[in-house]
Order: C-alpha cells, then structure tokens, then sequence
C-alpha cells in the first residue's frame, strides 16, 4: 500500500485506477451485506436447532441417571412376603398427585454413626412437593441382632414402613434424603401384573394396575406379599431441561403437573396413552413455546426379576 | 507476499493483491470452512442417535415384559397372543420360525400394527425355533428407525434377545 503515496505526480492523471469508485464500493458494500445476511440467518437457525438438541441431552441424561438408580433400587428390592411396602395401592391410591414409593433393598445407605451395617436400605422416591424435585432416600439400615432398635433396624410385620419411618410416606423432612433430580416435575407409576391360568383352563391376561395384587375372580389376591403377582412396574415422568425451568414459575409449572393424568388404565389401557395425554396438555397449555420445548417425557418398564 | 522485485517495486503493478493470490486465498478459507461446517452434521447425528436409542431401549423392556406377563397356557405349548402389545406367540415346538411381527411406535411410545405420520420406530418380534414342547421361548426383537425405513437402509438399531419361560 505505501507504494502508492510514492506515485510520482506525472501518473497522477491515472488516479482513476488506484482506488475504488463509488460504483464499485457500494457493490461491494451490498453483496457484503447480502452475504451477513445470509449467514447470519444460517447461523441464527443452526442455534435454535442446537439450543433445542442441547435441551433434549439435558434431560435425557437426568432421565438415564435416575431411571438407571431406580432400575438397581428395583431390581435389589427384597421381595418377601414379611415385609413391608409403601406403595401404590388401595389403601394409599396416590390418586390426583406424584406417587411415593418406599421399599427395602439391599442398596447402601446413609448409616447410623454406630452399630453393624447390615446390606439393607430403605429406599424411597417422593416428589417433593415444595421445592418441585425428586428426592431419594437411602437410609441404610443396621442389623437388629433380634433387638427392638427403633428406627435403625429392618423390621418385618406386622411393623410397617409408615409406622417407623412416616418421612419415607409423607412429605416431611429427614436428613438421608437427597435430591435427585431439580428437572423432573411429574412422577407416575404403576404395575404390570401377570397373567395367569387358572387349573379350568381360564386364561386371565396380564393387566397394567394400580394394585399391585391380583384381585381377579379366580385368584382374587388381597395383599402384595413380596409382588408375587407383579411382573413389571411402570415409571412415567415428565421432565424440563434448566434453561427451561428458569423461564417458569412453580406455579405454572405446578399447574401443569397437576393437569398430566394419573396412571390410571381405566382411561389409558394402552402403552403409550397416558404418555400421549401428557404430551397433549403441554401443548395445549399457555406456556411459551421455549418452555415447552424444554419438557420430555420418559417411560420405563422395570421387570420384577423372582 | 512482496517479493523483492526492484524493477517493479516503482511500479503500481504490486500495489495490491493479485487476482491469483485472493483466489488461493479464498481457496484455502473455504476448505477451512467446508472442514468446520462439516463438524455440524457429525454432532447433530450422534445426539439425534442417542435420543433414538434410549426411545427404542425403552420400546424393548416394555414388549419384553409384556411377553413375560403373558401367562402360559393350558395345556402348555400352545400358541397365545400377548395382552398389551397383541404378538402371537407361536405354539412350542416351533420347527420354523413364522413370520416376523411388525408393530410401528409413535414417539409417545404407542404402538400399531400399520404406518402412521407420526410412526417413528418399526419392531420385529421374530421366534425362532426350539427344541420341543417344553423348552424356552425365543424371541429376537429388534427396534429400527426411522420407521418408514426397510431394516437393512435403518439410520440405527437395538436388538435384543429374549428366552422366556411358558410352562
């Protein structure tokens, strides 16, 4: 460039030709612009395509670690008749709200500060209705020695979960809870009990139930004892990624979780059904689309291993 | 790119870059670019991929335990159909394997026994054979998307091999 300060003055005359025109420079100036625009637009698209990718990995990956937590709870779930359950059932229908779920597994835990740690905990999931996330309790549990130790031994029935350690059923505080999940917001379950033929030769078909016995003529079953009858439990849950989240008040969100159905196979036999309501009230619900774009539903089938 | 040419440094012939030299350029930043844009893609297929398998690991634990609840029959062996899902299980002994079950799932995880515009998973339950009458079931099943794919072109797939017992 500093060539051309030394132009002798005899080639002033072809000035023309070292520098642009006005003609030239507003070409230049409009197929720049026009090519700004068009990147910009490409790269506008590719961030809302990446922003909603980067969303749907959020929650996949809080949904692979809980269900895989809850797959290594339920498949080292004690199951025996003597023991006690607090789940899903006649007495305690969960109905109109997230489910609650405590049960023995030989799972670590949190231990007392003293006494033999046995392989037993009590494990619970529960949503925590306040703070709106998933709460695990891992209590673990030590071994009685045929003593009467409240609230630190497992203990058979007619000794029930509820009676010695109410906050795994309830809503109230206890130090061996640990949030699990800040993202998930709704939480549903239910049963896959099995078919069975009857000596006469009547088939009863496997059913999706909210009891976890068979209360079916024939078998007519009125109590878990170990799920004997269950093949398989049913998780449903709803999940919003944290960008997301931030852009919705509990409230709303409350709102929302309180419109998805219950798992009810009254109204939603199929596979899939209960799903699809859900799916429909976040659609037609009054959030922005940025939040709703956020929420994924998972489902997994636990199979009770006997 | 100023080469020492005294003869032509008084001239104005280097007084700016050659046509050649902004093509090289040009050339050189472009394939940068084509290398760069070509990342996007990679990224976008494996995530759209796990997002596939996770749905379709989810597809296969629930038609696994909806071929388990089905109960045996009575007398054992004979051929049943499942209660959620609708698979005819065929009667034991199978000597041929008969033809493969096709269900398509919808992202809900619905499943029907036809395409749908909103299908996004294609199911095969193919049994094979066994031994006799009072041998293990054998079940291959395997979750292909997209769903309007044949098998063989899938984008991905999961399989899985069940043995379960109808005694």
């Amino acid at each position: 460039m500093r060539s051309r300060f030394r132009v002798p003055a005899s080639v002033l005359k072809f000035q023309r030709s070292t520098a642009f025109t006005i003609i030239e420079v507003l070409v230049a100036t409009t197929v720049l612009s026009l090519m700004i625009v068009l990147i910009a637009q490409l790269f506008s698209s590719a961030t809302s395509v990446i922003t909603l990718g980067n969303k749907r990995m959020e929650t996949d990956v809080e949904a692979r670690a809980l269900l895989d937590r809850m797959a290594i709870d339920f498949g080292r779930m004690i199951q025996r008749a003597d023991v006690d359950y607090f789940v899903k059932s006649p007495t305690d229908a969960m109905t109109g709200d997230n489910d609650q779920i405590a049960f023995y597994a030989e799972v670590p835990g949190y231990y007392p500060s003293s006494g033999s740690q046995s392989p037993v905990s009590l494990v619970a999931f529960r949503m925590n209705a306040s703070k709106l996330c998933l709460e695990r309790l891992g209590k673990g549990l030590l071994w009685s020695g045929g003593a009467t130790a409240s609230n630190t031994a497992m203990v058979f029935l007619p000794l029930t979960i509820k009676g010695e350690w109410p906050a795994a059923t309830n809503q109230n505080s206890d130090s061996n809870y640990e949030v699990f999940s800040s993202q998930i917001f709704r939480f549903e379950y239910g049963y896959v009990v099995k078919g069975q033929t009857l000596p006469d030769g009547t088939m009863l078909p496997s059913i999706y139930s909210t009891t976890p016995w068979d209360t079916r003529a024939g078998v007519a079953h009125t109590s878990i004892r170990g799920f004997q009858d269950v093949s398989a439990i049913v998780v449903s849950i709803a999940m919003i990624d944290s960008k997301s989240r931030v852009l919705v008040s509990d409230t709303s969100l409350s709102a929302l979780a309180a419109s998805m159905a219950d798992f009810d196979p009254s109204q939603y036999p199929n596979p899939g059904d209960l799903e699809k309501q859900w799916q429909s009230q976040i659609d037609s619900s009054r959030l922005p689309k940025s939040v709703t774009s956020g929420i994924c539903i998972y489902r997994r089938t636990f199979s009770l291993t006997r | 790119m100023r080469t020492p040419q005294p003869a032509l440094r008084t001239s104005r012939a280097r007084a700016g870059f050659s046509l050649v030299e902004v093509a090289v350029a040009l050339g050189i930043i472009s394939f940068a670019l084509v290398a760069i844009f070509a990342l996007i893609p990679v990224g976008l297929t494996s995530s759209q991929t796990a997002i596939a398998q996770t749905g379709a690991n989810d597809i296969l634990s629930a038609v696994f335990t909806d071929l388990r609840a089905t109960p045996p029959t009575a007398p054992v062996g004979q051929s049943a159909t499942t209660q959620r899902f609708q698979i005819p299980i065929p009667a034991a002994a199978a000597t041929t394997s008969p033809a493969s079950a096709i269900f398509y799932f919808d992202s809900e995880g619905q499943a029907k026994s036809y395409v749908q515009a909103n299908s996004r998973y294609r199911l095969s339950v193919a049994f094979l054979p066994n031994t006799n009458a009072r041998a293990a079931t054998l079940a291959f099943l395997k979750v292909t998307w997209p769903a309007l794919a044949d098998p063989a072109n899938a984008a991905g797939s999961v399989t899985m091999f069940a043995a379960f017992d109808r005694n």
